[in-house]
């Protein structure tokens, strides 16, 4: 299988930071892999998503994102790397409330410059209905209810095709049951279109969903 | 990126189309205001000047000058002291040019009843929608406006108002027969009511009728009776109609001479004459002669003086409205802090946001200028009418 995320010898530091470091030898997502990251609060599971998305920018080493060095490339480049090729999922889903669900779902492609023309409507209906969310595609994400906004941002995730969906702690706020939801719900969104799955979680009732798992402590990684 | 900043910029603009409308409102308002006050200004000084400069002289009693030309030139009533035709007659005698006598005492329906002659409307250009100039006493030619409004036309009967309707001393209201409708002017001829200078009298009760003396019946109005004399009473019941009847029984009191005008519109055969009727009548201690457009420019150095207090408020106004709309977009900036992470993250380009926001200012700014524009363009058509009422 071929490599989506591969990180080697990678070290950051955020800019008059307050000595945080994170460093992170080696790191392989491959495609249609499942992938946990676990860890105490602060550790730097966020950083890393961020870094792999290409959000950041790593000190030294080197991150690589479906085959392209993101450390050779131009801003522009890896935001239009990241738009086509990482889904984004985030706690608190950000969908924006002053877009229907469909809009927002589109967003990857409007914010892109790209036309969300008939081709990506036809998608975001399919995605919709595959996630049970088809009927409210013309609502505002003030009338859907969380499990629904939930929904909405998977969609969102997986309409450009993405190679990798990236989750930012999706179950942070939710009880046990939920969070299991959630993350049935990125396996299968994600397993029905072979994108790989990195989730930040904090729930380790969910890690049997995963083929691996990552642990992070202070900046570090401390086994798998 | 320009497509997808407008279509998140207007569909937030959109959504939260309450705090919108405020802010196109507060814009609109900013601009329409100063643009407004400035433009009924100039409409206003525009009116004046141009009015005045087709008034070459107007002599009256001694006094304010701005009354004097004020009550002339846009029928202005004021306190100030009538003149006499006694100035007519001498400005006429001089033969340096046409005096034209003016009245503005009165009112019919709220609109100056202004007396002149037939003089008047040949100077203005003015000309007839319908009917003609009156030719007998008690007739009236109604401004298109008054007969717009009041829904008058020839044919039709006004009454003047009477100066005091509890006094039955004074002089009743006299009903006009109207034989005539002005086409518009775009001036203050349209909001007034003409006629012949006796008729103005005539309103005044100076020119007035009643029934004979020897004929009156009731005896409380026969106050005395000599054989070279007959009293009657004030309370006798005046005419308040002209009618071929009627009209026998009009007669004067008074002097002819000492007759009352507001003011005297003077047209000088030349410049020449137009300074010697200057000089002949402000030698008088009791009269005085000026040319309008001078007044008018002295009137409009201070209405000036307003325009440059107008101009320090509204840069003042637009001054804080900056600053308000600079602290509502700051504000807005920061709540909106979570929206442009998320669009940064899921690889929105880096201008985006800012251009985002660029955007929807400049909608809603645009918005708040289309709709100072429109406010204006309404305002400039019914400029003449708000000037008319100024």
């Amino acid at each position: 299988m071929n490599a989506v995320v591969e990180v080697r010898d990678m070290r950051f530091r955020y800019p008059g930071g307050d000595g945080f470091e994170l460093s992170m030898p080696e790191l392989t997502i491959r495609s249609g892999e499942r992938m946990a990251c676990i860890g105490a609060s602060g550790c730097g599971k966020t950083t890393l998503v961020n870094l792999i998305s290409g959000v950041l920018a790593p000190e030294s080493g080197q991150v690589r994102l479906c085959g392209q060095n993101l450390n050779l490339m131009s801003d522009a480049a890896r935001r239009s790397l990241r738009r086509k090729s990482v889904g984004m999922v985030f706690q608190e889903f950000e969908l924006l409330d002053y877009l229907s669900a469909m809009d927002n779902i589109l967003l990857p492609f409007r914010i892109g410059g790209e036309r969300a023309g008939t081709p990506e409507r036809a998608r975001a209906r399919e995605l919709a209905a595959s996630l049970g969310v088809a009927g409210l595609l013309a609502r505002r994400p003030r009338r859907l209810s969380q499990g629904e906004q939930q929904r909405v941002s998977v969609c969102r995730a997986l309409v450009t095709r993405p190679a990798i969906v990236i989750a930012d702690e999706p179950t942070g706020s939710l009880d046990p049951a939920n969070a299991r939801g959630v993350i049935d719900l990125l396996v299968e969104a994600t397993d029905r279109v072979g994108a790989a799955l990195f989730v930040v979680t904090h729930d380790h009732s969910v890690l049997d969903r995963f083929e691996q798992v990552v642990r992070m402590d202070a900046g570090r990684r401390a086994g798998a | 990126m320009i497509g997808g900043a407008a279509f998140l910029a207007v569909h937030h603009a959109r959504a939260n189309a309450l705090a919108s409308a405020i802010l196109v409102a507060c814009f609109a308002l900013t601009t329409a205001l100063p643009l407004s006050a400035r433009l009924l200004l100039e409409r206003y000084a525009q009116s004046l000047t141009e009015r005045a400069a087709a008034t070459p002289l107007v002599a009256g009693a001694r006094g304010s000058r701005f009354d004097l030309v004020l009550s002339t030139t846009h029928f202005r009533r004021s306190q100030m002291q009538p003149a006499t035709m006694t100035l007519v007659d001498r400005i006429a005698g001089l033969r340096l040019g046409v005096a034209i006598p003016m009245s503005v005492e009165h009112t019919a329906r709220g609109y100056v009843v202004v007396g002149t002659g037939i003089e008047y409307a040949e100077l203005r250009g003015l000309r007839f929608a319908s009917g003609q100039w009156p030719t007998e006493l008690g007739q009236c030619v109604l401004g298109s406006r008054v007969a717009r409004r009041e829904g008058l036309g020839v044919g039709d009967q006004v009454f003047s108002e009477q100066s005091d309707v509890y006094d039955i001393s004074k002089p009743p209201a006299i009903r006009m027969n109207i034989v005539g409708v002005l086409e518009p002017t775009g001036g203050p001829d349209d909001d007034v009511v003409f006629v012949d200078i006796a008729t103005a009298w005539a309103i005044a009760g100076i020119l007035h009728g009643h029934d004979a003396p020897n004929t009156v019946r009731d005896a409380n109005m026969l106050l005395q009776k000599t054989k070279d004399n007959v009293a009657i009473s004030g309370a006798l019941i005046e005419y308040n109609e002209v009618t071929p009847a009627t009209i026998a029984g009009y007669h004067l009191h008074a002097d002819p001479s000492q007759l009352p005008v507001t003011s005297v519109l003077v047209v000088p055969k030349d410049q020449k004459s137009a300074t010697l009727l200057n000089t002949e009548v402000n030698l008088s201690k009791t009269e005085q002669m000026v040319r309008p457009s001078e007044v008018m420019d002295e009137l409009l150095s201070y209405v000036l003086r307003i325009k440059s207090v107008i101009d320090v408020v509204s840069v003042a106004l637009v001054a804080s409205n900056a600053a308000l709309t600079g602290l509502i977009l700051m504000l807005t900036y920061r709540a909106r802090a979570g929206e442009r992470r998320t669009l940064l993250r899921i690889g929105a380009a880096r201008g985006l946001v800012p251009l985002m926001f660029g955007l929807e200012f400049m909608v809603l700014v645009g918005c708040g200028m289309i709709l100072a524009g429109v406010a204006s363009a309404v305002l400039a058509r019914v400029a003449p009418d708000i000037v008319s009422m100024l």
